[in-house]
């Protein structure tokens, strides 16, 4: 649905014909290109080859009968560009790696794609990329604008003055870990807002032991958190270590200019000699390492979870299913407290945070067909908003070329709340939607009305609510003490060799200590093996790279 | 003496009934537990609150799939490729299992080809090459290479070559004396006494067939032209968010959809309910062939 | 005469194995060529030919892992009681059914047996961490007769078993059936006879039915004995965690853990290889040993 690969490959028939109109890329459809047109047509169509990994439409009004093939923005692309996308194949999302895997692995690569990190590194490694310096020209100066607001995250895809990639990135803000409660259970149980980690304990226990869904049993959990893995893809117990100032898979700099792995370091064993205490006294769900992201959130669902930390989107996925399956569920979330009353709250972020590269394959003669895409995917909701709808059989994740600003949800944030105060003018279609049911939404607040899910209130909680995701997550990173990630670059070589043991030994070794199965003094212990199996090496190489 | 025995029969009859019963609840349940999941709503599935019996009955996962197009579709694609794929499996096993049935001294190549045949049970040359082999020879995004890559199933043809080899010397030796020839004698004197072995190896194959999903997803170009099982194993895993490795916002709205369960359990309901249909009827042929023997003996 | 008869029938053999051969020699012998990444740094975008060739190192790579040990003790321990039950219980069940007199009933419990063969462990993996899990049935039963509560997917001492039989469980139909089919297709003047002598069932199973499905059996277990390094990734990968990767973890999991990292292209063709090696070893030794032992030829 959304990690759209495409690619064009020029018939060959075009691509002769294209070539020898003229020797560089800038010429050969003629007059507009040598302006660098960002919506320069073609004379003679461009065929693309694309891949895509989809969904089904999560918007009603798509018609049933709308494929990736057919759909609004690539007849549009064929209209006003010249541009023919033809999909090498399509599949369901869950199933696009695999299938992307197995076209690197049998080299048949599509003309333009989206990478994650991992391919993006392996094909630059292999030198299958284009250089789009040339083709980046063709970026219209809005496009331009999105893309450098983060000015480091473009240098961060240039290597010998080629320009390997366009990076879609987000505002790294939003991976600030949020500590979110069922508001209705602490007024059961009259709990006050915790101001330090203590009290966040505190309210683990009563959640645990004091049935604060007042059904009479006892199947209520403290904290709820999934630890089948140390990284699952959400709802994790990375965030509980940072109160200790713990920084668990980050490189952080020790304040000499030296990058040192925070899985090592003295905090981390007082952070798993602290989490073990808690498990013992029952401040956890017990069976958090049994369990995987989806069970997590069943538990949440159906009223057993009623604290856990996790990200501002926990507003938008799963609060709306908690409050369908009980009306009487009420979230709320705040930043972290830090440990002592008065303390400074510490959390840590990643430098950047690159959703996917967009490339173009090497043997593509026209790679200034992804910038004019993106040229004209970003004039979706202005220019084409008319033709650019569902009922036309418009699914933006389906589109060959997108690029979203990487600060939406702020701009969204800010707009919405100043045109519902100020009655000022929004910028886009989605935030004229999000603006048409704020009154509904402040009505639910006050009481007045009640939960409807059609109105996708879990969509305002998490981007527009001021006391909701986004706006905490911001005051989050504001307040707090913000230690950052300051490893960037691809993995090393000692990553990718013993990457996968070092990752089993801190999973293994860390969960087993918070179980209780390990002593904490196994903590030394794994410092030493973990060094010996190449973790001296990979800090090695990591400075090594933090020099540059 | 006999009246101990008998005694102890007496008990054990009943013992092994109520044995058999526990191990047929053991494995009936779960099936009981997905229907009574797919006619909940989807609050109550959502909650845990869905048992052994559905709550807040209602035929809405069904009916959304009725109206799914791609439900059908799939569906018609997977009996295509039973049917046809079927009868090339039951035709080469058959062909390729009566020579190396025969014992060496008959047929002196015979241990040759069985080694030959056997060694490709035990190792392939791995997805990625098979890939490469099916793009070169430009099989990709047709059935066929659903089913020709698998169109002689080793581990059946042994099955087979082992029943065949105890049909007894003198039915082939008075028939080779009538002047039958071999592919006469296969499919007249054979195929008749093994009809429990055929029924059972027909079943493995349909449902080989009919559950194979993973060579849909590595072959076929475009989710349209997916068999069913291809098309649920996606469903199921889409569902499944362990399998997101990098969570986008986009995302956020999908999981809504998706956290759908008794739709999802509904689909892997009917997708097995064919098979589920197929098989008493073709276990009327294990019963046959006990007939069948009787009267050759 | 006789000899006439052999030469002329081998003609006729050939050309009935020809189409089997072509296909085997297309689709299974061809992407074999490809089992020359476990020697090289495989690259896709060199090809076969143009990749570096680095001898063993693949090898050397996988038996150095800090872990290889362990999960090559797991896979074996998972896989051969796995393999001896996959056998023993379906075996069981099929003389047991075979007692019953009740047609409808044996082919009630002949449907709902192999019915769990069709769930996917993508489905049951989900409803077996739900049965096993604290407050789920198996720990409520305890409950009732006053044990405490256990976590058994987060024990070692447990996990395994419950993945062994879990397993067991799903998979038994498979076999059953066959040993069925095998079972009726004994000769049933065999029992009569036996029964005229005065035999009960017990000895009739034990004297007629075992012996009669011996080549079954032994088919079946040299069989099994190729899959001894296949433990069942699909369902470990559900039902283990890091609590219990010392009894669960196995070569599969491993190298797929290992795989997330980068494209091992070469490693993983070495994984595979060694795999098929032990198992092509194991099925002809065995195949021999049963035929020393009871002069029947399996292949």
């Amino acid at each position: 649905m959304k990690r759209i690969l495409s690619t064009a490959l020029a018939a060959a028939l075009c691509c002769g014909m294209l070539a020898s109109c003229g020797g560089d890329t800038g010429e050969n459809t003629g007059v507009a290109n040598k302006n660098y047109d960002p919506m320069g047509k073609y004379e003679t169509p461009v065929t693309v080859n694309c891949v895509l990994g989809y969904g089904d439409p999560t918007d009603k009004n798509v018609p049933k009968s709308t494929t990736p093939e057919n759909q609004a923005f690539n007849r549009l692309l064929k209209d006003e560009l010249n541009i023919e996308i033809n999909y090498l194949w399509t599949v369901p999302e869950s199933q696009f790696e695999q299938k992307f895997s197995t076209a690197i692995a049998s080299n048949s690569l599509p003309d333009i794609m989206a990478l994650d990190q991992k391919n993006f590194e392996y094909l630059k490694e292999n030198d299958m990329l284009a250089d789009l310096t040339e083709a980046y020209k063709y970026a219209s100066p809005q496009l331009k604008e999105m893309i450098e607001r983060d000015p480091a995250v473009l240098e961060s895809v240039t290597q010998d003055g080629k320009l390997l990639a366009i990076p879609r990135y987000s505002d790294v803000r939003g991976a600030a870990p949020l500590l979110w409660l069922r508001k209705d259970w602490m007024d059961k149980l009259n709990l006050e807002m915790p101001k330090t980690w203590a009290d966040v304990e505190n309210i683990a226990k009563q959640f645990a032991q004091n049935d604060p869904d007042g059904n009479g049993k006892k199947d209520t959990y403290g904290f709820g958190a999934s630890a089948k893995s140390l990284s699952p893809w959400g709802f994790g117990i990375k965030p509980m270590f940072m109160p200790y100032g713990s920084f668990v898979d980050k490189w952080i700099d020790d304040g000499t200019g030296k990058l040192v792995s925070g899985n090592i370091q003295p905090e981390t064993k007082k952070a798993l000699t602290e989490l073990s205490r808690m498990y013992q006294e029952g401040l956890f769900d017990r069976e958090l390492f049994t369990k995987n992201e989806d069970q997590v959130s069943e538990d949440i669902i159906s009223g057993k979870i009623g604290l856990i930390l996790s990200e501002w989107w926990f507003a938008e996925f799963p609060v709306p299913e908690s409050i369908t399956a009980n009306e009487k569920a009420k979230w709320v979330c705040v930043e972290i407290p830090p440990l002592q009353e008065g303390g400074q709250p510490t959390i840590t972020l990643d430098r950047q945070q690159v959703l996917s590269y967009y490339v173009v394959n090497k043997n593509f003669k026209n790679p200034e067909v992804l910038l004019k895409g993106m040229n004209m995917f970003i004039q979706s909701e202005t220019t084409y908003k008319d033709v650019l709808t569902a009922e036309n059989g418009h699914v933006w994740s389906w589109c060959p070329m997108i690029y979203l600003d990487p600060y939406e949800i702020d701009t969204t944030y800010k707009n919405v709340n100043e045109a519902y105060e100020n009655g000022t003018p929004v910028t886009s279609g989605q935030e004229q939607e999000k603006l048409e049911r704020m009154a509904d939404y402040e009505a639910y607040k006050k009481g007045n009305m009640a939960w409807d899910s059609k109105k996708m209130f879990g969509g305002l909680f998490a981007r527009v609510d001021k006391q909701g995701g986004w706006a905490t997550a911001m005051k989050a990173v504001s307040d707090s003490k913000v230690v950052y990630n300051e490893f960037t670059g691809a993995s090393t070589r000692t990553m990718i060799d013993n990457g996968a043991t070092l990752e089993k030994l801190t999973e293994e070794t860390f969960i087993k200590i918070i179980a209780g199965e390990k002593s904490v003094d196994e903590f030394d212990k794994y410092v030493e093996t973990w060094k010996n199996l190449g973790g001296d090496k990979i800090t090695e190489e990591v400075n090594e790279w933090y020099k540059q | 003496m006999k009246m101990r025995r008998s005694l102890g029969e007496r008990i054990f009859q009943p013992v092994n009934i109520v044995f058999l019963l526990l191990v047929t609840l053991l494995c009936v349940l779960p099936f009981v537990y997905l229907l009574s999941v797919s006619l909940s709503s989807k609050t109550a599935v959502s909650t845990g609150q869905v048992f052994l019996w559905p709550k807040d009955f209602t035929f809405e996962a069904y009916k959304f799939l009725y109206e799914k197009p791609e439900f059908l579709r799939s569906f018609l694609v997977s009996v295509v490729r039973v049917v046809l794929g079927t009868s090339i499996n039951m035709l080469l096993v058959v062909l390729t299992a009566y020579p190396l049935s025969k014992p060496a001294s008959k047929f002196r190549a015979k241990n040759v080809y069985t080694w030959f045949f056997v060694v490709t049970m035990f190792l392939s040359g791995g997805m990625v090459p098979t890939y490469i082999l099916i793009k070169e020879l430009g099989l990709l995004d047709s059935i066929w290479a659903l089913i020709l890559p698998g169109a002689l199933n080793v581990w059946n043809m042994v099955l087979l070559m082992n029943f065949f080899r105890q049909v007894p010397v003198e039915l082939e030796e008075s028939a080779l004396l009538d002047g039958a020839g071999h592919l006469t004698i296969l499919f007249k004197v054979y195929l008749p006494v093994s009809l429990p072995a055929l029924a059972t190896i027909l079943l493995f194959t349909i449902v080989g067939h009919w559950n194979a999903w993973f060579d849909g997803i590595l072959y076929i170009n475009s989710p349209s032209k997916y068999p069913l099982q291809t098309y649920l194993a996606t469903i199921v895993q889409d569902a499944n968010m362990s399998n997101m490795r990098n969570l986008s916002e986009e995302k956020l709205q999908q999981l809504a959809v998706l956290s759908d369960k008794s739709v999802r359990i509904a689909q892997i309901f009917l997708g097995a309910l064919p098979i589920m249909l197929v098989y008493p009827f073709l276990q009327k042929y294990f019963i046959k062939g006990l007939v069948v023997g009787s009267v050759k003996g | 005469m006789k000899r006439f008869q052999i030469k002329k029938d081998n003609t006729i053999y050939h050309l009935m194995l020809l189409p089997g051969v072509i296909i085997c020699l297309i689709f299974a012998y061809g992407p074999m060529c490809g089992l020359i990444m476990a020697f090289q740094e495989y690259n896709p975008f060199k090809g076969f030919f143009g990749s570096r060739f680095v001898g063993l190192d693949n090898f050397r790579y996988l038996f150095h892992m800090p872990d290889f040990g362990t999960a090559f003790f797991n896979t074996l321990y998972i896989a051969a009681a796995k393999a001896v039950l996959f056998l023993a219980v379906p075996l069981l069940l099929a003389l047991l059914i075979n007692e019953v007199r009740s047609k409808r009933y044996v082919k009630t419990v002949q449907t709902s047996i192999f019915l769990p063969y069709f769930l996917s462990w993508a489905i049951l993996g989900g409803i077996i961490l739900e049965i096993f899990s604290l407050d789920g049935i198996v720990n409520q039963i305890l409950g009732f007769f006053g044990q405490d509560a256990v976590s058994f997917l987060g024990s070692n001492k447990y996990a395994r078993h419950i993945i062994i039989w879990t397993d067991v469980w799903k998979s038994m139909g498979y076999n059953m059936i066959v040993f069925l089919a095998a079972i009726t297709n004994i000769d049933p003047s065999l029992y009569e006879a036996a029964s005229i002598d005065g035999a009960g069932r017990l000895k009739q199973a034990i004297h007629i039915t075992i012996p009669a499905m011996a080549p079954m059996i032994f088919l079946l277990t040299v069989l099994s004995l190729g899959n001894l390094l296949n433990a069942g990734f699909d369902q470990i990968l559900m039902l283990y965690n890091p609590l219990t990767y010392e009894t669960t973890d196995v070569l599969d999991t491993l190298v797929y853990r290992i795989g997330i990292y980068n494209q091992q292209y070469g490693i993983a063709t070495a994984m595979g290889l060694f795999k098929s090696v032990i198992s092509v070893t194991l099925v002809a030794v065995s195949n021999w040993i049963a035929y020393k032992f009871t002069d029947y030829r399996i292949f």
